[in-house]
């Protein structure tokens, strides 16, 4: 019997001694994940980490936009409601956290950069460029939103290795991240020019890249075309106002050296590749098309416009309602609700082309197009005197903004709008001749070049269209003043800070609460 | 259900088998269970100084379609089926005569003639009738628990036990989706499978030394050892995109590339145990233990730790000389710590892999990583829990009346939970010792047998249970801790420093400056949308839970009656709220004609384009408007100050005011869905009679008893009316039962029994 006892006590024992201090060791990492990445794997995955709100997606649209800055800008549109300015808490929360955990990545991304051996570091400076550039681009959109934001010494708790309590991030003031980004955004256009990327690094490169496919070409044109928009922004600035003429001015007279975005085969694009892999925008349709929620009618102004001018572009971004078959009719934002509701019961407004845009499986995340660039060129000339390059530059403007939607059109694989008549060159040429739209024939320069952006950023660009109309004020939309809400009675002028601020980040958060009101202007907002 | 045992015994040893089978059918239309029960036990003794017991039990499992919770249908505003609809339409309408799913409106169909063009219909009840009845979902799983225990007698006094056990669940899930249209519109259906294997290897050994070192004092000392090791894995695959064959279950049938992920887990710890044990008198005992655990979910740098604990009891009447009233008396008293470590990879910080797959002609796939914000923490602390207890057990005269009471207060320091940090600072939380918890609490039973004449006899009593939560500091010098923000700031749940944990916040009503409320344009209160000026409203701990039990006995028949209460402990059951939006609840139907309070009034635009409500007697409105009968008139000031004059219709009143979201989005008062849970239900009745022994013993039995019950019968009181009160839970966690307004259907049950022993 002892001899039976013996063979399971040693059993026993054989097992429970396995236990052993490897065995714990080995089981405390999540077998999923890594310990370590590469430059190139962490700048792919920051490079991806925002494409949800380039790439049209549902929850952009359907719950940070439709409400939001779709209305602010008469793009759209709407029923009026109470409470229709008010900030939609959760879409302002998701963007802002969309931000910092795009921010986060780039922290990531800078740590392991900052590991590499100095010759690596040398050698995989493109990557550092790139990152960079595109960190500016999306940051600006951020600024834009609120004003003052934690930049500068945020997301420190990658590098702090999760201390948190020395990483509660202090606000910079909106001036001083734009002339680091406009310095930085500097800096990188001329080294674009004297870099040397190593023909190895820029094979990887060249696949890891999911904006420019590694053509530097285009991070040249992206980089200088960013600085043209962010100068623009900030031109009206009395303290930026001459570096924002002198740098541009440098920027456009060297063209060589400082290559823009003329044509949309530059347009800065995250390009829908497969509808399996990488990105696709199969999420706008229930964004803005959900049945009750409104969100892809046409406003009253821009249809109207587009009536009177016969603009070429108004059949592939828009259709006719069912309730008024040829004919384009926005929604009037000053009428009586009850009056919107019948005729958008009745399908009598017209909607944004659903096989262009909403149902389109390949549209693409747009970050920059050439269109809005020559608009940006327009405005710097005709300030700068010089008519001439002025009217060129927006004429060109249209003419890219017109092909852009035929080529996104080309692209779509649904049909529910039914097909579209191409356009021609003579059209595009009647129509900027024609007399509302003609540079020559009309007194302010200002209103047709903000015009024409408005109509081609549409609900396709928002953020950017939202920042440019506060800008310029133009064109002019009068809105419903929702009286029962005293403090957002219009569209405000920024979007407050999200709730997780106030809550978890209070003491840095209680440096701009004054500052915090929807009617807070933006410092580049002087108009 | 079936139950059937067998046993044997020898000099030696001893088995039993019983093997038991269940078949329910669900309360959820097309949900069934069946379930089978192995269990055998035995016993073997090997000479005088070993045994060895042996138990393995076996459970299989076949679950069809597993039941909705009611919270699914109700927490969603087209799943709401209204007063005047009929669940027996939805049965014959969710298919069509083809067998695909019903169609609405003028959409793509071979059935045109079908297809549903009236509106009023509910497309998510539609889509859960469609999912019960034409989808399926088997669900099999094999549980095996067995365990080998070894008892050795070395020499007189020591002994040595040793115990190895496993439990290995594995679970099996096939999906079948039917096609919802014909190949020819387009693609549909789903078929897939996924399988989950949970394995848990546990062994233990201690060894046991047992002495009288006088006379009076035992003295016993145990040492040992225990190991667990838990691996599971999780696998999935499934069609993606379609089925290419209509209805054709299978993998093959795919229309993409098949859908498939996995992943894997492993936990492991051990402990070392240590015991001293004193027994004087078998009156006073005294117990000291020592414990080093080691656990992986912690850094390998720091993942051992010890904890000490003392038990003491002291049987007073057995030491002291009591009064005669008192049959027996304990006293007990116990302080100890307790380790709690975070849950399996919590701790650790590594990065995200993926893959974007290919994005450029002639590229190949984007591989990525990315840092999660959900940060972890490599320095991380256990859980020390420190708690003393006091118990106090007696029985008095004549053993008809005991009582239990027993008092606890625990010290939970450094307690593990992720912090919720800015993102602006990179992470949205960061796995911390978030800080100091205090529970406290105090229990007591008391049992009476109040009247025992002759063969009657009444036996009553209750049971009363409180405990109370607080934070008492938080290590990042914060002053609260919020748990939930619900429905973007429609209301929060929090916990302050210092004060009892989990305190329902909601926005107030805007006041102005001479404290009346603010009455909108359109009729309703203005809302503040600062959540940093949130109210609270109540705390959702209840004061006190309990039962309360009485027993009668006349000779063979006995009467048991059981209430159930709960006191205090508010819930804020959204969907609940969500129906009265809708017209669904008899609240909603106040105002809605002069008989149910409604105000008379008609519509004038005012300039600025908003409508307003004028009080009228009239017929008519002074320009010829409709006068309705269903206005409210809310008390308070106009924004501009002057009294409020504005009448609203009910309709648009509650649908404003019960709505879904925080003041961003509308009108909804949150506030007005947090209510107090108190009910008192009647949990059990139950009818019994012994038959008689001579009966009993004709059939071959010991003994027969025949009762009839009613189970979960009515509520004697409940504060929220349209739901079962008990029925809120949705996880183990109390945060998260908070806001659900009900689990599956609950139900009433009335049985008969009849029970023989033989």
């Amino acid at each position: 019997m002892k001899k039976i006892f013996i063979i399971l006590a040693v059993a026993v024992f054989g097992i429970l001694s396995s236990c052993k201090k490897s065995e714990f060791a080995a089981a405390y990492p999540d077998p999923s994940k890594i310990a370590t990445t590469t430059v190139e794997k962490q700048f792919a995955g920051f490079m991806q980490s925002n494409a949800a709100y380039i790439v049209p997606s549902y929850w952009n649209y359907f719950v940070d936009l439709r409400t939001s800055l779709l209305n602010y800008t008469q793009v759209i549109g709407w029923i009026n409601g109470s409470g229709q300015y008010v900030a939609p808490a959760s879409g302002n929360s998701d963007v802002w956290s969309n931000y910092y955990s795009f921010l986060a990545q780039y922290r990531a991304f800078q740590q392991v950069f900052a590991a590499q051996s100095q010759a690596d570091q040398t050698l995989k400076r493109i990557y550092m460029i790139a990152a960079t550039i595109y960190f500016y681009d999306y940051t600006e959109r951020s600024v834009d939103l609120h004003g003052d934001i934690p930049w500068s010494k945020a997301g420190m708790i990658i590098p702090n290795g999760g201390n948190y309590g020395v990483s509660y991030a202090p606000y910079d003031k909106a001036t001083d991240i734009y002339t680091t980004m406009l310095d930085g955004l500097k800096g990188f256009s001329d080294e674009l020019n004297s870099i040397n990327v190593d023909a190895g690094v820029q094979t990887l490169f060249h696949n890891q890249d999911i904006v420019n496919y590694g053509s530097m070409s285009l991070w040249k044109k992206y980089c200088n075309s960013l600085r043209l928009r962010m100068l623009t922004r900030v031109s009206g600035v009395s303290a930026l106002s001459s570096r924002a003429s002198s740098e541009m001015g440098a920027i456009l007279g060297n063209a060589s050296s400082y290559p823009i975005l003329t044509t949309n085969s530059d347009n800065i694009l995250i390009n829908v590749y497969s509808q399996t892999s990488g990105f696709n925008s199969q999420g706008w349709q229930s964004g803005l098309e959900s049945a009750g929620w409104g969100g892809n009618y046409a406003g009253k102004t821009m249809i109207d416009h587009m009536n009177a001018n016969k603009d070429p572009r108004e059949r592939v971004m828009f259709e006719p309602g069912v309730g008024s078959p040829g004919i384009y009719i926005g929604v009037d934002p000053l009428a009586n609700s009850s009056v919107q509701t019948t005729m958008v019961n009745a399908g009598i407004n017209a909607l944004y082309n659903r096989s262009t845009l909403t149902r389109n499986w390949w549209f693409p995340g747009i970050l920059l197009t050439a269109a809005e660039v020559q608009f940006y060129v327009a405005e710097y000339y005709q300030k700068a005197g010089n008519s001439v390059a002025a009217q060129a530059a927006y004429e060109n403007g249209i003419t890219q903004s017109v092909n852009f939607f035929y080529s996104v059109r080309a692209l779509s694989q649904d049909n529910t709008s039914g097909s579209v008549t191409p356009t021609t060159p003579a059209e595009i040429a009647i129509y900027i001749a024609s007399s509302g739209i003609s540079w020559t024939a009309n007194a302010s320069k200002l209103q047709l070049i903000a015009t024409q952006k408005w109509i081609h950023l549409n609900i396709c660009e928002p953020y950017e269209g939202w920042a440019e109309y506060r800008r310029l004020k133009l064109p002019a939309l009068s809105f419903w003043a929702d009286t029962s809400k005293p403090n957002n009675s219009l569209p405000p002028a920024r979007w407050i800070y999200p709730a997780d601020e106030e809550a978890n980040n209070a003491a840095n958060y209680a440096t701009v609460s004054a500052q915090d009101t929807p009617g807070t202007k933006l410092f580049w907002d002087v108009n | 259900m079936y139950n059937v045992a067998v046993s044997s015994s020898s000099e030696n040893s001893n088995t039993r088998l019983s093997i038991t089978r269940s078949e329910n059918e669900g309360i959820s239309m097309g949900s069934q269970e069946n379930k089978n029960n192995f269990n055998l036990t035995s016993h073997h003794q090997f000479g005088k100084k070993v045994s060895v017991d042996v138990n393995v039990n076996y459970i299989n499992n076949h679950i069809i379609n597993r039941p909705y919770s009611i919270d699914r249908m109700i927490n969603n505003f087209t799943g709401m089926i209204g007063p005047f609809d009929n669940g027996n339409w939805y049965l014959k309408k969710y298919q069509t005569s083809l067998g695909y799913h019903a169609v609405y409106g003028t959409n793509q169909s071979l059935t045109p003639n079908e297809n549903i063009t009236n509106s009023g219909y509910r497309s998510d009840i539609m889509d859960f009738v469609w999912n019960v009845k034409a989808n399926r979902e088997d669900e099999y799983s094999d549980r095996i628990i067995a365990n080998i225990t070894t008892n050795y007698e070395i020499v007189k006094n020591l002994k040595l036990r040793s115990r190895f056990a496993t439990d290995v669940t594995s679970r099996k899930i096939e999906d079948r989706n039917r096609n919802t249209v014909p190949l020819l519109f387009g693609n549909s259906g789903s078929f897939g499978f996924s399988s989950y294997r949970d394995n848990i290897f546990y062994g233990d050994l201690l060894l046991t030394y047992n002495k009288k070192i006088m006379p009076d004092l035992d003295f016993t000392v145990m040492g040992g050892y225990t190991a667990k090791e838990d691996k599971t894995s999780n696998e999935s695959v499934s069609t993606n995109g379609g089925l290419s064959t209509e209805n054709r279950f299978d993998l093959s049938s795919t229309v993409n590339v098949l859908n498939a992920s996995g992943s894997l887990g492993e936990l492991v710890s051990d402990a070392l145990i240590g015991t001293i044990n004193f027994n004087y008198k078998d009156y006073l005992f005294l117990e000291g233990n020592v414990r080093r655990d080691r656990y992986s979910t912690m850094s390998p740098n720091n993942n051992t730790f010890a904890y000490p604990s003392l038990n003491s009891s002291f049987v007073f009447s057995e030491a002291l000389h009591m009064p005669g009233f008192i049959n027996y008396g304990k006293l007990r008293g116990s302080w100890g710590i307790v380790g709690n470590y975070p849950d399996q990879y919590n701790a650790n910080i590594a990065y995200n892999q993926g893959t974007l797959g290919v994005t450029q002609k002639g590229g190949s796939s984007v591989l990525y990583t990315t840092l999660p914000t959900t940060m972890g923490n490599d320095g991380i602390r256990p859980e020390k829990k420190h708690e003393i207890e006091f118990g106090l057990e007696t029985r008095m005269f004549n053993n008809r009346v005991s009582l239990d009471v027993s008092y606890y207060n625990a010290q939970l320091r450094d307690q593990i939970l992720p912090l919720t940090t800015p993102i602006s600072m990179g992470a949205s939380s960061v796995l911390t010792n978030i800080g100091t918890l205090r529970n406290s609490g105090l229990e007591i039973g008391l049992n009476i047998t109040a009247v025992k004449a002759g063969e009657f006899k009444w036996q009553t009593g209750i049971n009363w249970a409180m405990n109370h939560n607080k934070i008492e500091k938080l290590t990042n010098g914060q002053n609260m801790l919020q748990h939930v923000d619900y429905d973007g700031s429609a209301a929060q749940l929090r916990s302050y420093v210092g004060q009892p944990m989990g305190d329902l916040y909601a926005p107030p009503v805007l006041k102005d400056a001479t404290g009346q409320p603010i009455v909108g344009s359109d009729g309703c209160y203005q809302l503040e949308t600062d959540p940093a000026k949130m109210k609270r409203v109540g705390n959702v701990m209840p004061i006190a839970i309990g039962g309360f039990f009485n027993t009668f006995t006349y000779k063979s028949f006995t009467l048991d009656a059981m209430i159930d209460f709960r006191i205090g402990g508010y819930i804020m059951p959204t969907g609940i709220n969500w129906l009265t939006s809708r017209g669904l609840t008899k609240e909603s139907l106040n105002h809605m004609d002069k008989a149910h309070g409604g105000l008379s009034y008609y519509i004038k635009v005012t300039p600025d384009g908003a409508n307003s409500g004028i009080a009228t007697n009239g017929i008519t409105g002074p320009h010829g408007e409709t006068v309705f009968n269903d206005g409210i008139l809310l008390p308070g000031n106009a924004p501009d100050g002057s009294k409020n004059t504005n009448i609203v219709g009910q309709a648009y009143y509650y649908d404003n005011v019960y709505n879904w979201g925080g003041p961003q989005y509308g009108g909804s008062r949150y506030e007005l869905f947090m209510k107090k849970n108190t009910y008192y239900k009647m949990r059990d009745i139950t009818f019994g009679y012994d038959l008689p022994k001579g009966f009993a013993n004709k059939i071959g039995a010991s003994k027969l008893r025949f009762s009839v019950y009613g189970r979960n019968l009515f509520y004697i009181y409940r504060n929220i009316k349209n739901i079962d009160g008990e029925a809120t839970v949705a996880g183990s966690r109390w945060i998260q039962n908070v806001n659900n307004a009900g689990e599956n259907p609950t139900t009433r049950t009335f049985g008969a029994m009849l029970r023989a022993s033989f």
